[in-house]
């Protein structure tokens, strides 16, 4: 019965889970006990080789893939949430400058007078017809027959309708980014989004706010469109190569299918003033893997040269 | 600007929190290797163990704003983890028509070719063959049990944790760790 207790420890202690007093008791044990002492060797051989072979079971390829369609999906989750932030931090964030804190009251009357109208405008069609000036000034779609009386001539229709709003102001305003950014980020059209992020570094003079930055970042990363990615990329190699810059770079080096995304991502990378960025061990790593596993051969030279630098 | 890697789970959480995507990715690089080596026990298709990684992940980026820094991440990841797993073991299971229950799959089909002999010393298991019969003698314990057995001997956790993780009672844990010992050096007895 003494010896069945014993037995019942050994796993415990083999797994260094036994209280202080129940483990001296148990050394003592198995000191005087051959048969225990043998078990508990055993135990522990036989732990030693399920942890050897539990320990390389994963397939890179998966781990890999698994990396990239994840990112992938958060992407689609973060331009979703992002636009309902942007819009939330549009209404509701005051700006230093009066101008744009004058935008900022602007757009939000806009807003109200837009919901107003959508919400009460469309049950009296009857004024939403005769004021004609109004509606011309606003774009309707999605229109649709609720009920049609041939009796009277009644009708009543939904529909949704928007306003264009026109915004003028410094390429460096807040909230002039803002809108660029949100545009950069919801726009389904890719030429629209191209040509937000055109329209800004055409300009030397613009400077990047955090907001206008992440969307960069995240378009670099995630758009599914090259062309929107390279140009983002542009964009973000003319601002200082800080950690996140540095980051997105090695994301899009490490997972873009596109040689010449990855080329130009490890070519900015070795410009002489970002080097001093490059020398942590996840970048190390991260070059390491390019040496290792990228099909070019161009980048493969660059990130050797690249380590060599950083060495040097 | 600071190194993410740097930093803490719980910084770059925070960091995470506030829109920095590059800092929900050094977060997961540092974990799922570990992650995707305990999905891959729970099923063998990389194309399941890639559907469970997704679902894991994605629980925990839409969960971080609700973390509320009680336990440690990786508890709570390992925690999530373990009930996308069980729960996908138990979906396959049922498919198979086969029990779930810790009692009921004592005897996998394919160990009983493995469990002829039995008074065999552990032997040292180092070819692939032999890593097979290991892999196979896995499989066949019960899904808690198995989970139990993987986060002790593959990722070190203590029994308390454990038991956080899988949210049962540390009596329950040790039961689990003794049974799946119990069965598993059986089975490897055979195996030469």
């Amino acid at each position: 019965m003494e010896h069945n207790k014993y037995k019942e420890m050994l796993i415990l202690y083999g797994y260094n889970e036994l209280e202080k007093e129940d483990r001296i008791e148990f050394e003592r044990h198995i000191n005087n006990c051959p048969s225990c002492k043998n078990e508990l060797e055993e135990l522990q051989k036989f732990h030693r080789e399920i942890k050897n072979n539990l320990s390389d079971i994963v397939d890179e390829d998966t781990l890999f893939e698994s990396r990239q369609e994840l990112l992938a999906s958060i992407r689609l989750l973060n331009r979703k949430k992002f636009s309902f932030q942007d819009v939330w931090e549009f209404l509701t964030t005051p700006t230093k400058s009066s101008l744009s804190f004058s935008y900022s009251v602007a757009a939000t009357l806009l807003i109200f007078v837009t919901a107003y109208f959508l919400l009460s405008k469309p049950v009296d069609v009857t004024t939403t017809i005769q004021d004609k000036h109004s509606v011309g000034e606003l774009n309707v779609s999605n229109l649709q027959i609720i009920n049609k009386d041939d009796t009277n001539g009644e009708v009543e229709i939904s529909f949704e309708q928007s306003v264009p709003v026109r915004l003028k102001g410094n390429i460096n305003d807040v909230e002039i980014q803002k809108v660029l950014a949100k545009s950069l980020l919801d726009s389904d059209n890719p030429g629209i989004r191209l040509q937000t992020v055109s329209a800004i570094y055409s300009d030397k003079r613009a400077s990047t706010s955090d907001i206008l930055k992440n969307a960069l970042l995240n378009a670099m990363m995630y758009d599914n469109n090259p062309g929107v990615r390279k140009v983002a990329m542009n964009a973000l190699c003319l601002i200082p190569f800080d950690t996140e810059v540095r980051d997105a770079m090695i994301y899009v080096l490490q997972n873009d299918k596109n040689a010449g995304l990855r080329i130009q991502a490890i070519n900015c990378m070795s410009e002489k003033e970002n080097l001093k960025q490059l020398s942590d061990q996840n970048t190390i790593n991260a070059l390491n893997e390019s040496i290792n596993r990228d099909e070019n051969n161009y980048i493969k030279i660059q990130a050797k040269t690249i380590l060599t630098k950083i060495s040097s | 600007m600071e190194d993410l890697t740097s930093l803490s789970d719980n910084d770059l959480i925070l960091a995470s929190r506030n829109g920095n995507n590059s800092a929900f990715t050094v977060l997961v690089y540092r974990h799922d290797r570990d992650v995707l080596t305990l999905i891959s026990h729970y099923c063998k298709a990389s194309d399941d163990a890639k559907d469970i990684y997704q679902e894991v992940f994605l629980r925990v980026y839409r969960g971080l704003k609700r973390f509320e820094f009680r336990s440690e991440f990786s508890t709570w990841l390992y925690r999530i983890t373990t009930n996308v797993c069980l729960t996908h073991q138990a979906r396959f299971k049922k498919y198979q028509k086969v029990s779930i229950s810790a009692d009921e799959d004592d005897e996998s089909p394919r160990l009983n070719l493995l469990s002829a002999e039995e008074n065999e010393p552990d032997n040292l298991i180092i070819d692939a063959e032999k890593k097979g019969h290991i892999d196979r003698a896995i499989d066949s314990l019960a899904p808690k049990q198995k989970m139990a057995f993987m986060l002790k001997n593959l990722h070190d956790y203590k029994i308390k944790e454990i038991a956080k993780i899988m949210e049962c009672s540390e009596g329950t844990i040790k039961k689990y760790l003794f049974i799946a010992n119990e069965k598993l050096r059986l089975k490897l007895k055979t195996v030469n």
